[in-house]
């Protein structure tokens, strides 16, 4: 792998890679207009509100329910006394995420959805034929590794020491013990487990909010933060796309696919799975992601 | 001597103040689980028929091991209120059944996974999280399972899966849907869905 560092790559970033790096700066220069409309969101949860009353509303066919408990279905009516206090633990629970530009980013899953099926599943296919499990997996080592000082940077911007020294070291080691990055020998090795951190969730830890739910064609689900945080990380990645290592244009569009190829390799299947266990794909992607965020930025 | 009998009554003190890692509901999962991969690798289950009666041994074993009516009020919230006693049934029903066709697929292609137990966390009274780890040959996925005790029974009534709670899941998408729509709405779609497998 050839990767040239010089110094004089802020100087140019190829027009490609600019244009790349689009939806980054697209966010960007309309982030004023997402701000607006996030403030509609509470318009949106008072709406949630109005149903509210319906807590009132139970009390009657409550009552009514205990009457029919002799006749029914015993297994399902001894559990209705502590409805009340199931609905107040789940309530709490709830995490959700300001969605107003819901039918564009429903346009966009769809997108991805084809995208899936009609090229990206298509390839993995063809390519873990070819490709042993093994190399597949040190392949998303590389890819890991090559992502190391999005890690290193963002568990010290949180102030995470341990977590910084111990992705610091898992670079160090994989680097050189582990070839370039292809042996996670750090893990396999010595035990040292990597501790995920980017731009997105430092944000989050100085409690920033997501703003909105965003869905990027190829990228998938986002918000606002969390994209600004990815062109960030950009930055700090061997292979972002604003990355300090100048890469020509072929070489990282052959790289991504690649990375991206390889990942699906890995998990074909997952998205069907989840998708047929889905009554509405969209809304199951979009708060799967905003409690995986949450617990994310809460570790 | 004396110091034996001392390590041994701070050791006794210790273990009383520390939050204890194994637990009742982490031995009722374990046990249920190791059924299931029993069942998986039986060697007398092969082909298409071995995969249909693995399939009907795993649905056992999953009714046993999940409160279903406890998974759907949570699912439905505030929601369950509107559903009538005979829609209430049909949903647990249906829901079982979509889980059930969903995952019990998943679960019969699984060969050489590795399960590790972590731990028990208290998460109120009543419930504890068993936290365990889900290890395969590229991935280990960390899976929780929420559990309520009743009648001295540990039953399982949320599964987080890297971090993602099943019933907040299905919540976020079942309100939606009822938000505009009466509950014979989502029954009828769920029906379908159900049917259609």
């Amino acid at each position: 792998m050839m990767l040239k560092v010089s110094g004089e790559t802020w100087k140019g970033v190829p027009p490609m890679r600019a244009i790349l790096a689009m939806p980054i700066i697209i966010a960007l220069i309309i982030f004023p207009v997402f701000l607006y409309a996030e403030s509609t969101v509470p318009q949106d949860e008072g709406q949630n509100d109005s149903q509210l009353p319906l807590t009132i509303v139970q009390a009657q066919p409550e009552s009514s329910t205990e009457e029919t408990v002799k006749d029914s279905d015993a297994d399902v009516l001894v559990d209705l006394e502590d409805l009340e206090a199931g609905e107040e633990m789940s309530e709490e629970e709830t995490v959700g995420i300001a969605d107003p530009l819901q039918p564009w980013n429903r346009m966009w899953y769809h997108f991805n959805d084809k995208a899936y099926f009609w090229m990206f599943k298509p390839m993995a296919q063809g390519y873990r034929v070819v490709v042993p499990e093994g190399f597949r997996v040190c392949f998303r080592n590389f890819y890991t590794n090559a992502t190391a000082p999005v890690r290193i940077f963002n568990n010290l911007f949180q102030l995470k020491i341990e977590y910084f020294f111990k992705e610091l070291v898992r670079f160090l080691i994989n680097t050189t013990i582990g070839f370039v990055g292809f042996r996670d020998c750090a893990k396999d090795c010595y035990g040292i487990q990597p501790h995920q951190e980017d731009f997105g969730q430092t944000l989050g830890h100085y409690g920033v909010g997501h703003g909105i739910y965003l869905v990027w064609p190829f990228l998938g689900p986002s918000s606002v933060r969390d994209t600004i945080g990815t062109g960030a990380d950009s930055f700090l990645s061997f292979t972002g796309i604003l990355s300090p290592v100048d890469l020509e244009v072929p070489v990282w569009v052959g790289l991504k696919t690649h990375e991206l190829v390889n990942d699906t390799s890995l998990r074909i299947g997952d998205y069907e799975i989840f998708k047929e266990a889905a009554i509405d794909p969209y809304i199951s992607i979009r708060d799967g992601y905003a409690q995986r965020r949450k617990k994310a930025v809460q570790e | 001597m004396k110091i034996v009998i001392v390590l041994l009554a701070a050791y006794s003190l210790l273990g009383f103040a520390i939050p204890s890692f194994a637990g009742p509901a982490l031995d009722t999962v374990k046990g249920e689980v190791d059924g299931v991969l029993k069942v998986l690798k039986d060697p007398a289950l092969k082909g298409e028929t071995g995969k249909k009666a693995k399939q009907e041994q795993i649905r056992k074993i999953s009714q046993k091991m999940f409160d279903f009516v406890e998974l759907s009020k949570r699912t439905l919230g505030i929601n369950w209120n509107k559903f009538s006693m005979p829609q209430r049934q049909e949903f647990v029903d249906l829901y079982k059944g979509l889980l059930e066709d969903a995952y019990v697929d998943k679960i019969t292609s699984y060969t050489d996974e590795k399960i590790d137990y972590i731990k028990e966390v208290q998460l109120s009274e009543s419930a504890v999280e068993v936290q365990s780890i889900v290890v395969t040959k590229s991935a280990a996925i960390p899976v929780y399972y929420r559990m309520l005790n009743k009648d001295g029974q540990w039953r399982v009534y949320d599964v987080v899966i890297e971090g993602v709670s099943l019933v907040n899941n299905y919540r976020s998408q079942f309100r939606d849907i009822l938000a505009n729509n009466p509950p014979e709405y989502l029954l009828d779609t769920l029906r379908k869905k159900v049917q259609k497998r």
